[in-house]
């Protein structure tokens, strides 16, 4: 049985450009989610910052998206001969795929749109792999959705006092 | 989330990272990658 429940078939994930449908009516809790994709998510892909899917249903609505770009987890000091940590991971970066930004539509919430559109950064993730360095997908959770990505999306946690925390998954299978 | 508010991981954190990069994804990872990767595949994309 799929974890997944509505009917993904009416669903194309679009890249977003100026004519994406929906966008001005997109609607979420967080205005700086609505203000990310109505104006700073074009800007950041003409920069090449930062690239947005918007997943948008029954060729009507935009009922969500994902902004992705290149990033890695860095170690704060640099790495010496004499760190322990070098026994098993060679260097002081891990290379990874940030999920920037992640929104869903408010009227279109709990309908596992927000785990399609990370099973879809995890599976492109897995395919930049194969062909330029990517251990895991990683991002910065506000706090409210800290349980989701945990309990949901099986993504570990490092809790970090005074800083941004980081959320991962690890790419790699034992 | 900005990336302007984006930091290093001081060594406490950056080894329990590494630690748990070590060990490779647990076996509900892995569970929830096959259902994840089964649903990626088709899902039809428009670049």
């Amino acid at each position: 049985m799929s974890i997944f429940n509505i009917d993904f078939d009416k669903i194309v994930v679009t890249r977003l450009s100026e004519n994406t449908i929906g966008i001005d009516s997109f609607k979420n809790s967080k205005q700086d989610m609505v203000t990310h994709l109505q104006k700073d998510a074009l800007r950041d892909q003409r920069l090449k910052i930062g690239t947005t899917w918007v997943w948008v249903y029954d060729n009507k609505v935009a009922v969500g998206y994902i902004s992705l770009a290149m990033y890695s987890i860095d170690k704060k000091d640099i790495l010496s001969n004499q760190d322990e940590s070098t026994k098993k991971y060679p260097y002081g970066t891990v290379p990874s795929l940030l999920v920037g930004q992640l929104a869903t539509h408010k009227d279109y919430e709990c309908n596992k749109i927000g785990m399609s559109m990370i099973s879809w950064a995890i599976q492109q993730a897995l395919e930049y792999s194969e062909e330029l360095g990517c251990r895991t997908v990683a991002l910065h959770p506000h706090e409210d959705v800290i349980s989701w990505y945990k309990d949901k999306l099986k993504f570990k946690h490092i809790r970090r006092d005074n800083k941004q925390d980081i959320m991962y998954f690890n790419l790699l299978k034992k | 989330m900005a990336l302007r508010e984006i930091q290093p991981l001081d060594d406490k954190d950056w080894n329990t990272l590494i630690d748990d990069l070590e060990k490779g994804q647990t076996e509900e990872q892995t569970m929830f990658l096959k259902e994840a990767l089964n649903h990626a595949k088709n899902l039809k994309i428009s670049r």
